[in-house]
């Protein structure tokens, strides 16, 4: 069958024909012709590929587009967040250590503008206050704070009061606290609660005797065996301008936020502790002939004096015979001052208010 | 795009060319365009008509690529289409149809009642180159479905079967119409030795 297959395929040429055909026919399609079919051709499958092509490649470019977004919108949160809770991120706290690295700035609420609290809520802002303490503190651990508050220690337990229990805690935090310069809130965050210029330079003035004398503020509330003498005495005796820059400063605040812990808890402890309480109860009961001297010795309390000017004090009271101001501040001189041993001198030292 | 071999399968030039590969059409058509192109030219004898139908049938090619499937050789569906397009000319044109089925070569081919081309004219045949001339006035002279066979068999380098699924003929019908052309054809020729 293959052999049949193969002579009717020679029987089907004929060599003479083929190459006489071959030689004959050459016609080829003309050239224009040709290019208008292929580009016909290429017309046909280009758009569609290309078109895929070109649909790939915009997919392509378009699979960024969310990542972009997402990148943008990224950036501008994490911009947001650095500018808006500076304070939670814990950026700017180094900086602020490094400014507050003096003990008394931080209370310096006006009692005037904060209400007290129930006694039951007091003791919460105790705790807080104690913490702003050690969060106004530099969150290095200075050898010298660190010695303040070892000496203030034994002042602070000395007296039964009732605030000890809570105040005890309260400090071990703030020691534990300075200790790890860490998870303390921040009093003043960075911008808008950073206290006014007035402030600062009351911090500055305030910080030589500080260094100088080693002024431990939680110490103060801690001294209820003179009951004239304020708790908040370093922070209460200011002049009429630094206390407009304190309100000043908390009341650019306020709108912001509300008080914050630290300023809540000194205001409170202002309020609530035994040595500022009974000091203002004998200025009650004084009636109106003491009102100028009771004004005088409140507006004494509020702000601390440096330590030469409060001598100086003392001694004008003690020679215009006034000396029970003269003794107050004494009193009160030596509550702020753990060594005030050493910066009065002798003859206040050895003054008493029964020698008058 | 992918690079093809010169000897690739026209089969996979088409598959390609469907699949958005213009090269590889441009090759398919660089190797079957002249066979194609003599194929109509042959049959119509007129250049002009033969580049219309010419062009049609590749646009039909074109247009076709979507739904090719090589299920025969490429030629025989290309020359079908050419075929297709060339009995929608006869048909357009008035001239008798180009019947391809019927009984086997015994003489009465209706086909063989189709005029021929002008090319057989003595004239014509005188004028041309002389063995050119004389083969075309012979093919020409071919009735047409003898001329069709020839011409497939020819310039498509198509098999009997091929031919047969192309023009739709027998087998048998396509070896006798073959036959008969080129023994026509050789008779032509003999007397040019």
């Amino acid at each position: 069958m293959t052999t049949a297959k193969s002579g009717d395929r020679n029987a089907l040429r004929d060599p003479r024909v083929d190459a006489a055909w071959r030689a004959a026919s050459r016609e080829e399609p003309p050239p224009a012709l040709d290019a208008a079919i292929l580009a016909a051709a290429r017309r046909e499958v280009g758009a569609g590929p290309q078109s895929a092509r070109g649909r790939e490649a915009m997919h392509a470019s378009r699979r960024w587009w969310p990542l972009a977004v997402a990148a943008t919108l990224g950036a501008i949160t994490f911009g947001l967040l650095q500018s808006v809770t500076p304070d939670r991120l814990g950026a700017p706290v180094s900086d602020n250590a490094i400014v507050t690295d003096m003990p008394t700035p931080v209370a310096k609420p006006v009692p005037e503008i904060v209400k007290p609290l129930p006694p039951k809520e007091a003791s919460t802002p105790s705790d807080g206050n104690e913490a702003g303490e050690g969060r106004a503190a530099p969150r290095v651990d200075s050898p010298q704070r660190t010695a303040t508050a070892e000496r203030a220690r034994p002042r602070t337990n000395a007296p039964p009061g009732p605030a000890t229990a809570t105040k005890e805690p309260a400090e071990r935090k703030m020691e534990s606290a300075s200790r790890d310069g860490s998870a303390l809130p921040e009093p003043f965050p960075a911008g808008s609660r950073q206290p006014g210029p007035a402030a600062i330079a009351d911090a500055t003035t305030t910080a030589a005797p500080a260094i100088a004398g080693g002024i431990a503020p939680t110490s103060a509330p801690a001294e209820p065996s003179s009951p004239k003498t304020s708790t908040a005495a370093p922070a209460s005796e200011r002049t009429p301008a630094e206390r407009d820059a304190v309100t000043s400063a908390q009341s650019a605040a306020a709108p912001v936020r509300a008080p914050s812990p630290p300023a809540f808890a000194a205001a409170q402890r202002l309020q609530e502790s035994p040595a500022a309480r009974p000091s203002s109860v004998a200025k009650m009961a004084a009636g109106g002939a003491n009102e100028g001297r009771a004004e005088e010795a409140r507006v004494k309390d509020r702000a601390p004096l440096p330590v030469a000017e409060w001598i100086a004090l003392i001694r004008r009271l003690r020679a215009e015979g006034n000396a029970a101001d003269a003794a107050r501040e004494l009193a009160a001189f030596r509550a702020a001052h753990i060594d005030h041993e050493r910066l009065l001198p002798p003859d206040l030292r050895d003054w008493r208010p029964q020698e008058k | 795009m992918p690079a093809f071999v010169p000897d690739a399968r026209d089969e996979d030039l088409m598959l390609a060319y469907a699949a958005g590969d213009a090269v590889a059409f441009a090759t398919l058509y660089a190797r079957h365009k002249g066979g194609v192109y003599r194929y109509v030219l042959r049959h119509c004898g007129h250049a002009g008509v033969a580049d219309e139908l010419f062009q049609d049938v590749w646009m039909n090619v074109v247009r076709a690529r979507i739904s090719y499937a090589p299920s025969a050789k490429f030629t025989t569906w290309l020359y079908r289409i050419a075929h297709n397009r060339l009995i929608d000319h006869w048909r357009a044109t008035g001239h008798v149809e180009l019947v391809t089925a019927g009984p086997d070569d015994t003489g009465d081919d209706p086909l063989d009642a189709i005029p021929g081309a002008r090319n057989d004219e003595p004239e014509v045949r005188a004028g041309a180159h002389e063995i050119s001339a004389r083969l075309h006035a012979a093919l020409s002279a071919l009735p047409p479905a003898q001329r069709e066979t020839f011409l497939l068999h020819q310039e498509g380098g198509l098999e009997l079967a091929e031919i047969a699924a192309v023009t739709g003929a027998g087998v048998e019908t396509v070896k006798s119409r073959l036959r008969y052309a080129l023994a026509k054809l050789r008779a032509e020729l003999g007397d040019l030795q």
